[in-house]
C-alpha cells in the first residue's frame, strides 16, 4: 500500500511520456518526409531571416525525433527531455500567435504541410496542453525523486 | 511557484546537459539525412524570390506594383483575392474580387467553372509570406486559364507603394 503512489506517479509519467513522444514522432516523421514543404510554412510565419529558414526546417524535426526517443528511451535524460519538449512548444505557440494575431491564415506545418491549414487558436491550444502535460510529468518526477529521498533518510 | 519547486538547482544542470546532448544528436542526425536524403533542400535559400521562380516554372507571369496600377487602368484584366474574405473586407485592391484560396477550397472548382479561359487574370495575397495566390494561379492555370499574372508583393507591396486600398 505503502508504494501504490510512486506506481502511480511512475504509470502517470510514463503515460504522459508516451503521448508526447508519440506526438513529437509523428510530427518529426512528416516534416522529415517533405522539408521544402515545411521550409516554406516557416517562412510563411515571417519570423525567421530567410537565411534561417531552411537550417530550422532541416534540423527541427529531428530534434523533435531526438526528443521524442530520450522521452521513452533514457529515463535519465526525461526531465531535460521534458524541459525541451515545454521550450520548443512555447516557442511554437508564440509562432502561432504572432501569426494569427497579424490576421494572417498559415499552414502551421505541426504536422507537416498537408495544405489544409489547422486553425492558429486550435494549434495553440494543443501545444498548450501538451506543455501542461509535460510540466504535470516534471512535477511528478520530482515529487517521485523527494519520496525517494525521504524513503532513504527513514 | 510550482516552476520554481520544478526548476530547483540541484536538477538544473543535468537537465541543461540533457538538452545540449539531444541538440547535439539532432544536429549531427540532420546533418546525414541532409547529406543522404532523396528530398534534400539547399542550406540556405532565397525564400524572398522562391515566388517569383516557382511561378516562372509554371508559366505565370510577374507584376509589379507599377505594372499592377497599369492593368487596372485598361481594365481589361480580372484581378482575384486570394486572401481569406475577412481579410478582403478589411481593404483590398481596387475592383479585385474576393476569391479566397485557403478557406473555400470546395466551392473553388464552381468558382473557377464561371472564369472563362482566356479571360486574362491576376492573382495575389497579402504579401511575399504567402502563397495562397500562387496555389491560387496554379490552380487556375490547371483549369484552363490561359493568361495569369502573380502580384507577388500583394497587399503589403501595394500599400507601401502608396496606392490606396479598397
Amino acid at each position: 500500500m505503502k508504494n501504490s503512489r510512486p506506481q502511480t506517479l511512475i504509470l502517470a509519467e510514463w503515460v504522459i511520456c508516451l503521448t508526447l513522444a508519440g506526438v513529437f514522432l509523428a510530427a518529426g516523421h512528416a516534416k522529415i518526409g517533405n522539408p521544402a514543404a515545411f521550409a516554406l510554412s516557416i517562412h510563411q510565419f515571417g519570423i525567421l531571416p530567410t537565411s534561417c529558414v531552411n537550417l530550422v526546417a532541416i534540423y527541427l524535426p529531428w530534434v523533435e525525433i531526438v526528443c521524442a526517443g530520450a522521452l521513452v528511451f533514457c529515463p535519465a535524460t526525461r526531465p531535460g527531455a521534458l524541459w525541451l519538449a515545454i521550450i520548443l512548444l512555447a516557442v511554437f505557440c508564440a509562432a502561432l500567435a504572432s501569426s494569427a494575431l497579424r490576421g494572417e491564415v498559415v499552414d502551421c506545418g505541426c504536422f507537416g504541410a498537408n495544405g489544409n491549414p489547422t486553425p492558429a487558436w486550435n494549434a495553440i491550444g494543443r501545444n498548450g496542453g501538451l506543455a501542461l502535460l509535460a510540466l504535470v510529468a516534471l512535477t511528478f518526477i520530482r515529487l517521485r525523486h523527494s519520496k525517494s529521498k525521504n524513503l532513504h533518510l527513514d | 511557484m510550482l516552476l520554481k519547486r520544478i526548476y530547483s538547482p540541484p536538477a538544473t544542470w543535468p537537465a541543461l546537459a540533457s538538452i545540449a546532448g539531444i541538440v547535439l544528436c539532432a544536429m549531427v542526425l540532420g546533418t546525414l539525412a541532409q547529406l543522404a536524403s532523396p528530398f534534400r533542400i539547399p542550406w540556405i535559400e532565397d525564400h524572398g524570390l522562391r515566388l517569383e521562380s516557382l511561378a516562372a516554372a509554371e508559366g505565370i507571369e510577374i507584376a509589379s506594383s507599377a505594372e499592377m496600377r497599369r492593368h487596372m487602368e485598361s481594365g481589361s484584366l480580372l484581378i482575384l483575392d486570394a486572401r481569406s474574405a475577412e481579410e478582403y473586407d478589411t481593404g483590398h485592391l481596387p475592383g479585385a474580387l474576393s476569391f479566397p484560396f485557403a478557406t473555400h477550397l470546395k466551392s473553388f472548382t464552381e468558382l473557377s467553372s464561371m472564369l472563362e479561359p482566356a479571360q486574362p487574370v491576376i492573382v495575389y495575397c497579402s504579401g511575399r509570406h504567402c502563397d495562397d495566390a500562387l496555389r491560387l494561379g496554379i490552380f487556375l492555370k490547371s483549369q484552363g486559364t490561359q493568361k495569369v499574372i502573380l502580384f507577388p508583393g500583394g497587399v503589403a507591396e501595394w500599400t507601401r507603394a502608396g496606392f490606396s486600398l479598397e
